[in-house]
């Protein structure tokens, strides 16, 4: 017959815990956030990004441009005060009671937000779709990954919020009035890349891995990770994302020219999006091994590849020196001074380069 | 007669202890750099052994985690499970801050009521309330299982609690706790006794813990002390081991046992028969 003192008691406490997270940490199993930084926005078959998978961590401004949906519709429909900038997490609207979308809102902030998104593009996925899609490809290996070119990588991470993260901001903001010069594009994540699977998905499609900057991966801005960038945008496009018939890259089996523009676009526009994206640049785009146009490469690297001041000031009908285009501005600069999008510079670039 | 000192002193720990986490995280949200105590940042709910429990479903079937849940908290309900094989229920008698919690307001409560504090509900009321536990731990689990998300974290007092400043707290959670605290005044407890699923699982354990609360009825002067002590109103005198799934093992029925040593005892093993 064995007894315990009140000692005793204490001291089994401490080692069943003490035991469990010491071992746990030693195998490197215990985390208390998110350990791959970013998830994507899911796609579902018809090529609609999936309002689900939207995080407390993202912004008003990310769902404006992800989604391609109206301010002045969001802040109606969820009652946001005019007032509330772009730039407020989502899980910081707590007014699921002051909703007015005629639906089975029952919680506040993310979820209202969710809820309302799928209503207002008519995400046929349903929400238990997203999820198993979102688990399918969490469990995929990369090399799984790297087939299904038409999947949205995403992380194999379980889905889980990692609110201090604040991934998901970096999804790709289809915003083509950003103005960040600085944000990163999207390709450029050091190192966000959700994931190895992103690269080697994205690899495989272009097959030369050159096009880096669909890794998907959006990049973080400095406060968080990196999240991979979804790769096409959504079907229902608004004006801006236009340059090319996104849609079901799924269908497609997305080809790699189906997926750049749709991706670059949306690598590009994706820069606004609220999370300080600055302090981030130090884009991929400067880093890529090939001749890869990115909204962050500058223009002494294009004048590298041998395209000519010139030449670009031909095309557009500008003077670089009335612009203060000046060889370290980036490609975006460029966009921004004449009035394009980046997709369109890129095309330029690349037909310059051929 | 056993010291309770060292039980004050093991939940005082893992109250402040968690507390930091939650001032660290605060701080970690709302940018006040000069809070930042812990080098890394922990939600509550990665410090929760239930939410490794509730996202074993997802686990088994997906491979993955619900949402907020990540890995510490699965490290912590095996390590909650492991002492609960051991001890029993000692998890939530010694260790939950929440717990903790409600016995320092049960403190003011005894102040404020005296002799009527923890007997508002009659006793037969409240063992059979004690199962609603069971019924909301079902519930947890077969919602959170449904729809891949934390669906307890919406209104667990716990986290409500201490995260009170963070901008995830709803109204309807805030509500709870409300309540929950309140009640802690006049009923002992109140939460664990009745609503706590982490609670729930626990308690089963304490049927088949190594160590139980025996009494020795051939010693026991049936004073009653330790039934009129336990926060949980069991009736520790009429019985001869304690395997009461509402029983916390706190020991305050063996600190209150005036009674030589092995009349109560937190053991192993029955006593012999003495005649």
């Amino acid at each position: 017959m064995k007894k315990l003192q009140f000692y005793h008691i204490a001291l089994i406490i401490f080692l069943c815990f003490g035991l469990t997270i010491g071992i746990s940490q030693l195998t490197g199993y215990w985390a208390t956030g998110p350990k791959k930084e970013g998830t994507t926005l899911l796609t579902n078959g018809a090529g609609q990004y999936n309002p689900y998978d939207l995080r407390g961590s993202n912004t008003i401004d990310d769902v404006l441009t992800i989604f391609n949906i109206p301010k002045e519709d969001f802040y109606t429909g969820l009652n946001i005060p005019s007032d509330v900038c772009g730039t407020t997490f989502l899980k910081d609207l707590n007014s699921a009671e002051e909703t007015t979308v005629e639906s089975t809102i029952t919680h506040g902030g993310v979820e209202s937000v969710r809820e309302f998104v799928a209503n207002y593009i008519g995400y046929t996925g349903t929400e238990q779709e997203a999820k198993n899609q979102q688990n399918a490809t969490n469990q995929a290996t990369p090399t799984d990954q790297s087939v299904a070119t038409s999947q949205p990588v995403t992380t194999s991470q379980p889905a889980y919020e990692g609110a201090e993260k604040s991934v998901n901001t970096e999804t790709p903001a289809i915003d083509s009035n950003s103005k960040a010069p600085n944000s990163t594009d999207i390709g450029a994540k050091k190192g966000s890349t959700t994931t190895q699977q992103n690269r080697t998905a994205h690899d495989k499609e272009t097959q030369q891995g050159q096009q880096t900057t669909e890794p998907k991966s959006q990049t973080a801005s400095s406060s968080t990770t990196p999240t991979p960038v979804k790769p096409v945008e959504p079907k229902k496009t608004s004006s801006e994302n236009t340059d090319k018939p996104t849609t079901a890259t799924a269908a497609e089996g997305t080809t790699k020219t189906n997926q750049e523009p749709g991706a670059e676009h949306i690598a590009d526009t994706h820069n606004g999006t609220g999370q300080g994206q600055q302090g981030s640049s130090p884009s991929i785009s400067t880093s890529t091994t090939g001749r890869d146009p990115h909204g962050t490469t500058t223009l002494a690297e294009v004048y590298s590849w041998g395209i000519t001041q010139k030449a670009l000031e031909e095309t557009y009908h500008i003077k670089f020196a009335d612009l203060n285009l000046t060889p370290e501005k980036t490609l975006r600069d460029l966009a921004d001074a004449v009035g394009v999008n980046m997709p369109q510079v890129k095309q330029v670039i690349e037909s310059l380069l051929k | 007669m056993k010291s309770p000192k060292i039980r004050y002193t093991v939940q005082i720990f893992f109250l402040v202890l968690v507390l930091i986490f939650a001032v660290n995280h605060m701080a970690q949200e709302k940018g006040w750099n000069a809070l930042k105590i812990l080098p890394f940042n922990a939600n509550l709910h990665a410090l929760c052994p239930l939410g490794g429990v509730e996202t074993l479903y997802t686990m088994v079937t997906n491979d993955t985690l619900v949402k907020k849940v990540h890995t510490s908290s699965i490290v912590l309900m095996w390590g909650s499970l492991l002492l609960a094989v051991i001890l029993g229920a000692a998890f939530c008698g010694w260790l939950c801050p929440f717990g903790t919690i409600q016995e320092f307001l049960g403190r003011l409560g005894k102040k404020l009521f005296g002799k009527r504090y923890n007997r508002f509900i009659p006793a037969k009321v409240g063992h059979y309330l004690q199962y609603l536990r069971f019924v909301l731990l079902a519930i947890i689990l077969w919602q959170t299982a449904e729809t891949g998300k934390l669906f307890f974290g919406s209104w667990d007092p716990y986290h409500t609690l201490f995260a009170i400043a963070s901008s995830e707290i709803t109204i309807t959670a805030l509500i709870i706790l409300a309540v929950t605290l309140l009640a802690s005044l006049f009923e002992e407890r109140a939460w664990c006794k009745f609503a706590c699923p982490l609670g729930a699982i626990n308690g089963l354990f304490n049927k088949v813990s190594l160590f139980k609360i025996r009494r020795n009825a051939a010693q026991c002067i049936d004073c009653a002390n330790c039934s009129r002590q336990c926060p949980m109103k069991i009736d520790v005198a009429q019985r001869e081991k304690i395997t009461s799934t509402i029983c916390l093992r706190c020991g305050r029925c063996l600190s209150a046992c005036p009674a030589k040593s092995d009349t109560l005892e937190y053991q192993i093993g029955k006593y012999s028969e003495v005649k």
